[in-house]
């Protein structure tokens, strides 16, 4: 209790909460700008965290991370266009009861949701980060090690849609994490004699690049398409009330609980992402209404404006944004995209993710775990504070203006880090590579998770060789390190079941395509 | 324009890989032996990659967006960056980038495009130098900032 009560009193000391309320209030405005994702807004508010102290800074980040996730579904419902990822599915049933008049209900309901999956989340990370810490600092180099490759194979073991590319993802992560000095030898690796790489390259600006100047260029590229193809944007619904009343509150208890927990049961996972769970509980939100409700008088059909399409998506995405932080804070493994640019803002300020945190930084870390509490409880109010006054201005503001602001946000934000020009060059290189990447269909995620893990990766693995006179079974002694050789186990179960998974879509896509090839003339 | 993307793609990475690992072989002992790994598995899976295009469907990469759209936009900001390390100053680079970037993303009208740049510069620069108080490249050129 005690280190809870330093949390709040870290997080309540007068700069600290305000920041964390316009963290909220930014995350929520920014993330209601269509085309603006989670990381791109968390990407554009790093720069902020220079200037102020560590508390302030980092509770803004929890602010806008929160917010973020939030705001996105106030453009999928006004206008059916998704302001995030996470709002994909929120859209459909959110659109259609907006152009039937209940926009305001819809809006409502997406917000309610967001909050009660979001309080639901932070609980979660309340309870198993600080355990899961406390554990794993009796981690040694072996344990560190299989932790490492335990981190890695569980985001490539879930990408099952294409696993080589999955690999070639970390290993492109893996490699870019070696240059610089040797952490073992203090040998200069790839760094060409550029004093700018002895240290690696900078993790900030390497960030923005990936997340900031890659989303630019998409922006772009998505306006061109828009232009070529005459896509215009219909006139936006009113919003009117936003009450909705107690029966329909009760109906959707039980999908506020499941969608809650299927998004904290995946946001721990690491990798995993917010995408799945937003599909999973809308999967399950889908069969309820279908069971319970379709078919009787005055309900909608399902993707026609029903409740639980909105409510399910929106808890699930608000439970993902504070459990996909337990790997992160506890074991320095990012649990999405999103927490993986919190990295960076830690690094800001000397700062590293992982059992540690809470030894040498407890309030910090404290602060970070309550923080997401009480944004999810000042989210409600601001959130209609937002759509009542400002959000019609914020659909006002042109995409195409948004291209030259997120692209001098994330460049100045990269060259603050140092105030070295260099930082301006990785941050568009990495712009480049990522998108480059998108468009070969490479997943970010995995390269991501191989630039944060590599260096705890090559310098356990190769103090655990020192150790062990350069024996590998070290890390599958049953005996002296069980923890490690459980946790190979489980990275090689996740191995196989992305292998098994790509092996099934093969075989389903030939089948699918034989009788076509068969039939064709020879 | 269309490129079958595996098997560029795998063979750029596969280019890389053996570079990498090439490089690697110059390390010290102690110090090669991870990279060397990491290159080599970089080198292989990429190689797998482009082999496998030659069996299965090939997806074509689409190039003419990226080509029209983000190409040009990546010389603006790496001409702005080349601005900022001579010394020209940090206003006239940026209002220039922000015009070129408002261009490309299809705002139109001179007037639009200028009020946009100065109002988006102007922003930065109070943010960023006033308010963030982040020190500016030196400028070589007398009175420009």
């Amino acid at each position: 209790m005690d280190v809870i009560a330093l949390g709040f009193s870290t997080l309540f000391a007068p700069g600290v909460i305000l920041v964390l309320a316009v963290g909220v209030f930014a995350g929520l405005i920014v993330g209601s700008i269509p085309g603006i994702n989670d990381n791109i807004a968390f990407a554009m508010f790093i720069p902020f965290s220079f200037a102020i102290p560590p508390e302030q800074a980092l509770a803004l980040m929890v602010g806008v991370y929160c917010a973020a996730a939030a705001g996105g579904a106030i453009p999928a419902i006004m206008i059916k266009v998704p302001g995030t990822a996470s709002a994909l599915l929120t859209a459909v049933d959110g659109n259609a009861m907006a152009r039937q008049g209940k926009a305001g209900k819809a809006l409502s309901i997406a917000i309610t949701s967001s909050v009660i999956g979001g309080i639901a989340s932070s609980l979660v990370l309340l309870v198993f980060a600080p355990t899961l810490a406390l554990f794993a600092l009796r981690f040694g180099y072996v344990e560190n090690f299989a932790l490492a490759i335990l981190g890695l194979s569980s985001v490539v073991g879930l990408l099952s849609a294409n696993v080589l590319k999955g690999v070639i993802s970390a290993l492109i992560g893996l490699l870019t994490a070696t240059v610089g000095f040797s952490l073992v030898t203090g040998y200069p690796r790839y760094t060409f004699d550029s004093v700018n790489l002895i240290e690696g390259i900078p993790f900030v600006p390497l960030l923005v690049g990936l997340f900031g100047i890659a989303a630019m260029f998409e922006l772009l590229v998505d306006i061109w398409n828009e232009r070529r193809s005459g896509k215009a944007v219909s006139g936006l619904p009113l919003i009117g009330s936003l009450k909705f009343g107690w029966a329909l509150a009760r109906r959707l208890v039980p999908v506020w609980s499941l969608s809650a927990t299927i998004g904290n049961l995946i946001g721990v996972l690491p990798g995993a992402g917010m995408l799945m769970a937003i599909f999973l509980s809308y999967d399950q939100a889908a069969r309820r209404f279908r069971r319970r409700f379709a078919g009787k008088p005055g309900e909608k059909s399902w993707g026609e404006g029903a409740p639980e399409g909105i409510a399910a998506p929106e808890a699930a995405n608000s439970a993902v944004t504070a459990s996909s932080m337990v790997p992160l804070l506890s074991l320095g493994i990012p649990g999405n995209s999103t927490s993986a640019l919190f990295i960076g803002a830690l690094a800001i300020h000397g700062m590293v993710p992982g059992p540690l945190l809470f030894t040498q930084h407890g309030h910090i870390a404290w602060m970070i775990i309550v923080a997401f509490l009480i944004a999810n409880l000042i989210l409600w109010p601001a959130a209609f504070i937002v759509l009542k006054s400002v959000s019609r201005s914020v659909f006002a503001i042109p995409k195409e203006a948004l291209v030259g602001v997120i692209a001098l946000l994330c460049l100045l934000g990269a060259y603050a880090d140092g105030a070295n020009s260099f930082n301006i060059w990785v941050a568009l290189i990495a712009g480049i590579v990522a998108y480059g990447m998108r468009l070969a269909q490479i997943p970010l995620g995995p390269a991501i998770l191989g630039l944060v893990l590599g260096p705890q990766l090559e310098s356990s693995l190769s103090n655990a060789l020192s150790i062990s006179g350069g024996s590998w079974l070290i890390f599958i002694d049953p005996v002296n390190h069980p923890i490690s050789a459980a946790m190979l186990a489980l990275a090689s179960l996740f191995w196989l079941l992305a292998i098994y998974g790509w092996w099934r879509q093969s075989r389903n896509r030939s089948l699918a395509t034989r009788p076509q090839s068969d039939s064709s003339p020879s | 324009m269309k490129l079958p993307s595996d098997l560029w793609i795998g063979a750029v990475l596969t280019g890389i890989g053996v570079w990498a690992l090439w490089e690697a072989t110059g390390f010290d002992d102690r110090s090669r032996t991870y990279p060397m790994i990491v290159a080599g598995l970089l080198a292989v899976s990429s190689a797998s990659m482009a082999c496998l295009s030659f069996v299965r469907n090939q997806e074509q990469l689409a190039l003419a967006g990226p080509l029209r759209a983000a190409l040009p936009a990546g010389g603006v900001i790496a001409a702005w960056a080349a601005a900022l390390s001579f010394g020209l100053g940090f206003l006239l680079p940026t209002l220039l980038m922000q015009i070129a970037l408002l261009w490309l993303g299809g705002i139109r009208g001179a007037i639009r495009i200028l009020a946009y740049a100065v109002l988006i510069t102007a922003a930065a620069y109070g943010l960023f130098v006033v308010g963030l108080e982040v020190p500016l490249p030196r400028s070589r050129v007398p009175g420009l900032m």
